[in-house]
């Protein structure tokens, strides 16, 4: 029996169904989580400040947004700004809030959608499954 | 839209010879890296160029491995271990369950960054954002796609994942192995026996001088399809009467247990035996090992020196270095800026 881990948020924020045929952009994915838990996740401050630039922050956003429409938490996630303040290196209150919901915000169950064509993507034991058939291939 | 007929046949190729058998050996490669003395590469982790290039790269890099297969936990680690963070892709859910369960059992509290960030996706329709990765490593991949356009369509989506100055990392197994004399494979697509020795290979040089004629129950021998190109019928396994291989190397006998290819990648089954978990006919000599139901058989395109960078022409790819590594061939690239191709 194999244990699982679950989905974080930083890995939605790679994801793209643009391999599908026709598909623009193809991001950021609808976050439909069935369920949702919090876990206690060491917060390390370079890690966060070396990963912001090299994440799409309106990905971030959405999905916490998602989320918190959601309402599978029993306390909303910390909301985040619409854009990176310049001093992120040193706003640490950032920076914990943005490591909460990119490291500790575990997508249990659920499935992730194209916001083009509404295909969704199942997550099974913690693995989005993001195989298309050939038909839908570009 | 419809796939050409040979793309179909390409593709059922790997469905049949690559991903079902990793599929199946899933189970038996997580239980090898148990330690002991089981002889799989992913024991002690990834190879060397791998390791390189985590140090070459300056702290908190994102790298995406595409084929991450069950190593996917041993990357993420090391990659930690330098502030990276790393993304893994396979096609295969079993693999990706392994990984997932490797970690499990190796994780310190507390240190949960290092979990493996995995999706199970088709590397050549990968579903990662553009130019968003500092570096991209495709380990023991390429060798399993069954055709000249689908290795450069995998090169292609690891180049496009890059950003500009990305570096990517490429390996495959080398027609050409090391060893005194030097041998090389009889030729490039290949069915391998997980488990078994490493297929006979012809020496690569000189040619031995021409032997008398073979009786018939050698001829047969030695055009068994096992080894033959899978393409056009026949191949080069002595069939075709220009190889210089006679029948004995298409015998395994314990000379080929003296020639070990070492385990990255890792197509040897460990060392240590227990009931059920070798499928090799026991020709590697293992004391006590069960006679095989079947032999799964693998197949690899191995790589001419030179046919990666060959393979990665005007992709937007600056080749860097090509090297032979424990008998693959390795090639670093770097990710050109968009104006240049």
């Amino acid at each position: 029996i194999f244990k699982i881990s679950n989905m974080k948020l930083i890995l939605h924020n790679m994801l793209t169904s643009a391999m599908i045929k026709g598909v623009k952009k193809g991001y950021p994915l609808l976050l439909r989580a069935t369920k949702v838990e919090l876990q206690p996740v060491e917060f390390d401050a370079g890690f966060v400040v070396h990963m912001l630039p090299r994440l799409d922050w309106s990905g971030v956003t959405a999905a916490v947004q998602c989320l918190n429409q959601l309402d599978l938490l029993q306390d909303p996630l910390p909301e985040l700004p619409p854009t990176v303040p310049d001093d992120y290196a040193n706003n640490e209150d950032f920076l914990r809030k943005a490591h909460i919901a990119l490291m500790q915000l575990d997508v249990i169950e659920g499935c992730l959608v194209c916001p083009e064509t509404g295909r969704e993507f199942p997550i099974a034991k913690g693995i989005p499954n993001m195989l298309i058939n050939d038909n839908e291939a570009a | 839209q419809q796939q050409r007929p040979a793309a179909e046949a390409e593709a059922a190729l790997e469905e049949r010879f690559v991903h079902r058998v990793y599929s199946c050996m899933a189970p038996a490669l997580a239980c090898a890296d148990e330690g002991g003395s089981g002889g799989c590469a992913n024991r002690r982790g990834p190879p060397a160029c791998v390791r390189d290039l985590l140090r070459d790269l300056p702290p908190g890099c994102l790298l995406a491995d595409l084929g991450c297969g069950h190593s996917a936990a041993a990357l993420s680690r090391l990659a930690a271990a330098r502030g990276h963070l790393a993304v893994g892709a396979d096609i295969c859910l079993d693999l990706l369950l392994a990984a997932n369960d490797d970690w499990h059992r190796r994780r310190s509290r507390g240190r949960q960054r290092r979990q493996p960030l995995l999706v199970q996706a088709d590397v050549l329709r990968c579903p990662l954002r553009s130019a968003a990765f500092d570096a991209v490593t495709c380990v023991s991949v390429v060798h399993h796609l069954a055709s000249r356009d689908r290795r450069r369509r995998l090169l292609a989506e690891a180049a496009r994942l890059l950003r500009p100055g990305g570096r990517l990392l490429v390996t495959a197994w080398a027609f050409e192995q090391p060893g005194r004399p030097a041998r090389s494979f009889n030729c490039q697509d290949l069915l391998v026996p997980w488990g078994a020795p490493e297929p006979p290979q012809t020496p690569a040089l000189p040619p031995p001088p021409k032997p008398p004629p073979r009786p018939a129950w050698q001829r047969r021998l030695s055009s068994l399809p096992l080894l033959a190109g899978l393409f056009g019928g026949g191949g080069s396994g002595g069939g075709s009467g220009d190889c210089q291989a006679d029948s004995s190397d298409c015998e395994s006998d314990s000379s080929d247990c003296e020639f070990r290819i070492r385990e990255f990648p890792a197509s040897s089954c460990p060392r240590r035996h227990t009931a059920g978990d070798c499928l090799c006919d026991g020709a590697c000599g293992a004391a006590g090992a069960p006679a095989s139901e079947g032999r799964r058989l693998r197949y690899y395109h191995v790589f001419r020196q030179g046919e990666l960078a060959d393979c990665a022409r005007n992709l937007g790819l600056d080749c860097l270095r090509e090297w032979h590594e424990q008998g693959n061939w390795c090639l670093s690239a770097r990710r050109m800026p968009p104006s240049y191709y």
